[in-house]
């Protein structure tokens, strides 16, 4: 079993050294300590972040090149003990403000040029580092066994550990390490691991691999920072990865199913043959322009309540519109639904006004009483239930519409009734 | 083309040849409560009595007064006929009204406070405050034919631009009257304009104007009512705007969600072009426009200018970064100029009054700098808790009080006032001690709301605040379009934690992060609808901190309202053992024997209200 395999592993770990520090503050992006790690001394500690530091040295590359410039000399060599290993993401990383604020800048010398390199990449390992505490983790030194770095952000201790059964492979070791030191499978997502792989033992172009969990797949991914082989540096110091476990309080983790594939991927093959000479007819009325499409799905929407798969594939081919383009449309407008709506369609109006009059309880009411949830459409193909912001009929609060009809002031204990009528 | 004073001239000598006119409302709201079928009833009595000759039934927009509808105004006179039905009233208004010349008074406005009956609009509260200007032919005119609007003086701004004005005049003259955008975010409308003309002219492009009816903000109907009411009024303004920046065709972006207003601006353009009014060579000049409506499908964010122009372009609508303006680059990349409908009615009745005149109305003075006041008047949607609900007209610089205790009629059910919500999802929460703020742009948003388009609800002391700013929140996180980080996954932290506190499960240290993360969202997304997000957040802690350490304290929702925190129960006092809610009850959580007091399983109970709505005793309680 896997699970005792994963355990096996980690009792053969043996602990060279440990240090348990305070949990950091974030202060304007800047944890305002930097991580060192020596290997050959075995020695973990915590360093201060300088005002001139962060004036003189912004940004992730600028942080790595300064802790750089600290270790390396006139001869250093890239497999030369103190060539660093260097990783940082800056004070905007890990900020989630900017596309681009996750990544991490890695930096050592490297065994293709001989001299600095840096390299950019994805994966989580950066963010929570900074989470932890850290604006940057400098690795110099060279270890005598297969050793990993493990940063516990949870317990706020960080170890090095000897770690001879895990593969090498990244893609192997990745997930092992995001087994272990998940404390369930929601938590996977908090592990990120950095690992170079076999081959980097071999040869100069080894890349590091930064993984994340993706929790559609459940697999941990991988991000590679690639330029100047600095996995083979890695490497080279004995290092089996890095691990990192982050506090559990990155901003609202969702899981999100996709629109397309819940709802469009199920109905292929229940979905009802349409007329395709219509759909055509309706995409020229329209001049068969690329403007023009949303109010030719909205025609479509009108008449056959759904858009469908052949109504897709004709506008595709009449107005040339990419397939991809017109499902971002269809699933992007409220008017648009992939599954056929039922026959009746209620909408009950949550708008501010009809809200601040209860609407929540006539909206349950329907639910209960059709037995579905909102945006969803009975069995039997008969209703859809939606919830609506705004019928402009605010003065009526709280209004239902069914079909083209408006009910104003409805009351929940209505709701009974009218379904009964539409029913019979 | 036929002469308008000839065409005004026929009209109204045709409406006087009637003994009265009677006016049916039929805006959205009053066809709901059956409006359609008070017309047809009048008409056939009137038929069958045979007096059409006589008298004619008009069906126009929206009155305003939606709470008392459907509505009957008998013109010359004035009498304002409320909650008409088809059934009974119509023929005691046509035989008793019409043939012998009394007053229905039961069916007159009746004062909720003090019982007096009004027999004309003028003596009404709700209308006696107001000073329509974008409403200005509303209930006066039939929306659906074009010759009413002519016989109002319509379509005589436009020629006389056309005959003797030039576009520099014009813009000049939009600028002086300082009108603001109506639709929200409060740009002067001259400004824009200009700005549009000189990137044409610049590039050598024609320009194009559209019209943003997409009025998506949850409470607000002002435009709808506005297109219902009055469609040649919004064509007339955007042939103005398009004489003055120079374009030949214009868009209106309506919301799919308004179905009449769609068919009567349609039925109007459609007249216009009948007319020669839209077309090539409007009134024999060299001027050519005309308009085409799009429809919107259902996107909260395709009310933002540059969603909007993505939309109407057959993309999915999602905004884009603002550095290039749509006055520069807008739709198909031309220059275009976006105004809301309420602004674009406003125009001419600036052309035909002058600057001068609508400078002299509201706040501030205007006429060296636009920004320095709110000129004109401004239409709000006055709803919720409250009396007196529909849609009002009132000059700007009016206190929230008057509007909401003098023309909304104060709050029903002897229930205390606790704020009004304005603005929309992106305004703000505005408590009891600023209700004699005056309404104007610039007092709203330091007041941390914001005018928006026009919603006003007003909330008494049964609606909780922490459940408002988490009914906006919710309501902007569907919304979203996803396209920046902090909107798309802030608003869900946001939303999570005010979940979380409704479910009395807040913990100390939640008010702190909601403060951060909001400020944080707004100050780094996109477009204005991740930028204003935070508003309901803050404006509600700011004023009502209170409320939210009782929930995540007190574990206690003081309004109420959040069902994890209150429970129903039924006063033994007031119980009469009716049975009623115990057969209404869909959990079958209430028990007692008929003539004996109930009692509520709270295990059983799924807080479902219905209890509390079927009582007739009030016997049921929440706490």
């Amino acid at each position: 079993m896997a699970d005792k395999r994963i355990s096996e592993m980690r009792t053969r770990h043996e602990i060279l050294t440990e240090l348990s520090y305070p949990p950091g503050e974030l202060d304007r992006g800047y944890a305002n300590r930097t991580l060192h790690v020596d290997l050959d001394r075995k020695i973990i500690e915590i360093r201060p972040v300088s005002e001139q530091m962060k004036a003189l040295w912004v940004g992730g590359k600028g942080f790595d090149l300064w802790l750089m410039f600290r270790e390396i000399n006139s001869g250093t060599r890239w497999d030369s003990p103190e060539n660093p290993i260097c990783f940082s993401s800056g004070p905007l990383g890990g900020t989630a403000s900017f596309p681009g604020s996750g990544k991490t800048l890695v930096t050592s010398i490297s065994p293709l040029t001989n001299s600095i390199m840096d390299s950019n990449v994805g994966g989580y390992f950066g963010p929570y580092l900074k989470f932890a505490g850290f604006d940057a983790l400098c690795i110099v030194g060279k270890a005598d066994s297969e050793t990993i770095l493990c940063i516990d952000a949870v317990r706020n201790r960080i170890t090095l550990e000897t770690a001879p059964l895990e593969s090498i492979d990244s893609h192997l070791v990745a997930e092992e390490f995001t087994e272990m030191y998940a404390g369930s499978e929601d938590d996977k997502r908090n592990i990120a691991v950095v690992s170079a792989g076999r081959a980097a033992d071999h040869i100069r172009i080894g890349v590091l691999n930064f993984s994340f969990y993706d929790w559609r797949r459940r697999v941990a991914r991988l991000k590679q920072a690639g330029r100047g082989g600095i996995g083979r540096v890695f490497r080279d110091k004995k290092l089996k990865a890095l691990v990192i476990r982050n506090r559990d309080y990155t901003p609202a983790w969702r899981i999100v199913k996709s629109k397309v594939s819940d709802i469009y991927v199920p109905n292929v093959a229940s979905m009802p043959d349409i007329d395709r000479a219509s759909v055509r007819t309706t995409i020229s009325r329209w001049n068969d322009d690329p403007e023009y499409v949303i109010e030719m799905m909205q025609d479509i929407q009108d008449r056959d309540r759904h858009i469908s798969k052949a109504a897709i594939d004709e506008i595709n081919a009449m107005t040339g519109v990419p397939k991809a383009e017109l499902y971002h449309i269809a699933t992007f407008y409220k008017a648009f639904s992939l599954a056929p709506r039922g026959e009746v369609m209620i909408q009950v109006c949550v708008g501010t006004a009809c809200h601040v009059k209860g609407s929540e309880l006539i909206l349950d009411a329907f639910e209960r009483e059709l037995g579905i949830r909102r945006g969803e459409t009975t069995d039997d193909g008969r209703f859809s239930l939606e919830a609506v912001a705004c019928l402009g009929c605010c003065s009526l609060a709280p209004v239902v519409k069914i079909d083209e009809e408006v009910f104003g002031n409805a009351q929940a204990k209505a709701v009974a009734d009218i379904i009964e009528r539409k029913r019979g | 083309m036929q002469d308008l004073e000839t065409i005004s001239r026929e009209v109204n000598r045709d409406l006087r040849a009637y003994k009265a006119t009677l006016m049916v409302c039929t805006g959205t709201g009053c066809i709901s409560a059956g409006a359609f079928n008070v017309r047809d009833a009048l008409n056939r009595i009137l038929k069958e009595k045979s007096l059409e000759s006589d008298y004619l039934v008009i069906g126009t927009g929206c009155n305003g007064f939606c709470a008392v509808g459907p509505i009957v105004v008998v013109q010359p006179e004035g009498i304002f006929y409320q909650k008409v039905k088809a059934k009974g009233d119509v023929e005691e208004i046509v035989e008793k009204h019409l043939q012998k010349g009394s007053v229905v008074e039961r069916l007159l406005y009746r004062d909720p406070a003090t019982g007096q009956r009004f027999q004309t609009m003028a003596d009404i509260g709700f209308f006696s405050k107001q000073r329509p200007i974008a409403l200005r032919n509303k209930g006066i005119i039939d929306p659906e034919n074009i010759e009413h609007y002519i016989g109002r003086g319509g379509y005589r701004a436009i020629r006389g631009i056309l005959e003797s004005g030039s576009p520099d005049e014009v813009i000049e003259s939009v600028i002086k009257s300082g009108i603001r955008g109506r639709g929200g975010g409060g740009f002067p409308a001259g400004i824009k304009w200009r700005s549009a003309r000189e990137a044409a002219l610049q590039r050598r492009e024609i320009p194009y104007v559209v019209c943003n009816a997409d009025e998506g903000d949850p409470g607000a109907f002002m435009d709808r009512s506005i297109i219902e009411a009055d469609p040649h009024s919004v064509i007339e303004g955007m042939m103005i705007g398009a004489f003055s920046v120079g374009a030949n065709e214009g868009f209106v972006y309506v919301r799919k969600e308004y179905p009449l207003a769609m068919a009567r601006l349609g039925k109007a353009i459609r007249q216009a072009r009948e007319r020669g009014l839209l077309g090539k060579n409007i009134f024999e000049t060299e001027f050519s426009f005309d308009i085409h409506i799009h429809r919107g499908a259902g996107a909260f964010v395709c009310g933002e200018s540059t969603a909007l122009m993505a939309s109407m372009s057959g993309k999915a609508g999602e905004p884009r970064a603002k550095y290039v303006h749509n006055v520069e680059y807008g739709y198909r990349d031309k220059p275009t100029v976006l105004n809301n409908v309420e602004t674009w009615a406003n125009i001419p009745v600036i052309i035909e009054k002058g600057s001068d005149w609508f400078a002299s109305i509201g706040t501030g003075n205007v006429r060296e700098n636009p920004w320095g006041g709110s000129s004109g008047t401004k239409v709000f949607s006055l709803v919720g808790a409250i009396n007196n609900t529909g849609l009002v007209e009132v000059p700007m610089g009016v206190t929230l009080r008057e509007i909401i205790y003098e023309i909304g009629g104060g709050i029903p059910g002897g229930r205390r006032f606790k704020a009004v919500q304005t603005g929309g999802p992106s305004g703000g929460c505005i408590p009891v001690e600023k209700l004699d703020m005056p309404v104007d742009f610039d007092s709203l948003t330091e007041a941390g709301s914001m005018m928006g388009s026009g919603g006003m609800i007003v909330m008494d002391d049964r609606t909780c605040m922490v459940d408002v700013a988490k009914y906006f929140t919710g309501f902007l996180m569907d919304e979203s379009c996803g396209k920046c980080t902090p909107c798309r996954e802030g608003l869900p932290a946001l939303y999570e934690t005010l979940d979380r506190i409704c479910n009395g499960q807040g913990k100390e240290g939640d008010i702190e992060f909601l403060e951060e993360v909001s400020e944080t969202v707004s100050a780094t997304s996109l477009c204005q609808l991740g930028g204003t997000a935070g508003n309901p957040i803050l404006s509600t802690i700011r004023y009502f901190r209170d409320e939210y350490h009782a929930h995540i304290r007190d574990k206690r929702c003081p309004a109420g309202h959040c069902k994890a925190l209150i429970t129903y129960s039924i006063n033994h006092e007031k119980c009469t053992g009716c049975t009623l809610c115990a057969l209404k009850c869909p959990s079958g959580a209430i028990t007692g024997e008929k003539k004996q007091t109930h009692r509520i399983d709270p295990l059983k109970c799924i807080k479902c209200g219905i209890c509390f709505e079927v009582c007739n005793f009030d016997a049921v309680e929440v706490k």
